[in-house]
C-alpha cells in the first residue's frame, strides 16, 4: 500500500465532505479505475420542498456498520474503499453521503458501489430529519 | 433488572428523551424486551413493532439473550444516504 496502512475507512463527519481527498486517498497503481458516489440532499421529496436535512446517527454502531461496508467492498474484490457519512443539519445541495472504491477494471465497480449503497441505507443507523418549506419536520422511515 | 434503552429519531421524539428504563426478567431476550417496552411505554408500541434492537453495537435476534451490562439500542426503520 502506497499511501494507507489498511486498505477500507470510514468516518462520521461534521462539516463538508471532501470529495478530493477522497479521491486520493483511493489512489492506488494497480487501480484503473476510481469509482466514487456522491449522495446530495435534494430539494423535494414526497411532493414537498425540502429545505433541509438534518442527519441523527447512533454514532458508535454506525461508524462500525460503516467500516464493515468498506470492509466487504475489499472483501469483493475493491483494492482501497471509503464510506462516509455527514451529520447534522444540512443545505439543499450538500453532500450527505460518500462511497468510493478503486480496483483494477471499471467494469465490476459500478455493481459494487450499488450494493454497498444498499447495505448502508438497511444497516447503517442514521436517520434523516427532514424539513420542509411548508409543513413541519419528519422523520423518514428507511428499510 | 432494570436497562436502559437508547432510542434515536421519531423514537426519541415520542418518548421527549434519548433512554428509556425498561423493568425485565433476569433471563429475558430482546423479544421479551420488545414486549416489555411496549407494555411500559406505550405511547411507543406502534413504533416497536418496526423497530430493531441492537446489542452492543450489533443488531440482534429476537432469542438473543440480553447479557446484564449491555449496552441497548431500539433501532427505528434507518434512512441515512
Amino acid at each position: 500500500m502506497s499511501n494507507a496502512q489498511v486498505p477500507f475507512r470510514a468516518q462520521l463527519v461534521r462539516s463538508t465532505i471532501d470529495v478530493s481527498s477522497s479521491t486520493s486517498w483511493l489512489g492506488d497503481p494497480g487501480c484503473g479505475a476510481v469509482l466514487i458516489f456522491c449522495g446530495n440532499v435534494r430539494d423535494k421529496n414526497r411532493d414537498q420542498a425540502v429545505t433541509k436535512i438534518e442527519y441523527q446517527a447512533y454514532e458508535t454502531m454506525a461508524l462500525a456498520e460503516l467500516n464493515q461496508v468498506a470492509r466487504s467492498l475489499i472483501d469483493r474484490g475493491a483494492h482501497r474503499a471509503i464510506a462516509i457519512h455527514r451529520l447534522g443539519m444540512l443545505e439543499v445541495g450538500e453532500t450527505s453521503v460518500l462511497l468510493g472504491i478503486s480496483l483494477p477494471h471499471r467494469k465490476d465497480g459500478f455493481q459494487l458501489l450499488e450494493e454497498g449503497m444498499e447495505q448502508i441505507k438497511k444497516m447503517v443507523p442514521i436517520w434523516k430529519h427532514e424539513h420542509y418549506r411548508d409543513a413541519n419536520p419528519v422523520w423518514i422511515d428507511g428499510s | 433488572m432494570k436497562v436502559e434503552v437508547l432510542l434515536f429519531a421519531s423514537l426519541r421524539d415520542l418518548a421527549q428523551s434519548d433512554r428509556i428504563s425498561v423493568e425485565l426478567a433476569e433471563d429475558a431476550t430482546v423479544a421479551d424486551l420488545l414486549v416489555s417496552i411496549s407494555t411500559q411505554y406505550p405511547l411507543l408500541e406502534d413504533r416497536v413493532a418496526l423497530s430493531r434492537v441492537a446489542v452492543n453495537d450489533r443488531f440482534s435476534c429476537s432469542e438473543d439473550p440480553i447479557p446484564p451490562g449491555s449496552e441497548l439500542a431500539l433501532i427505528p426503520p434507518v434512512s441515512g444516504g
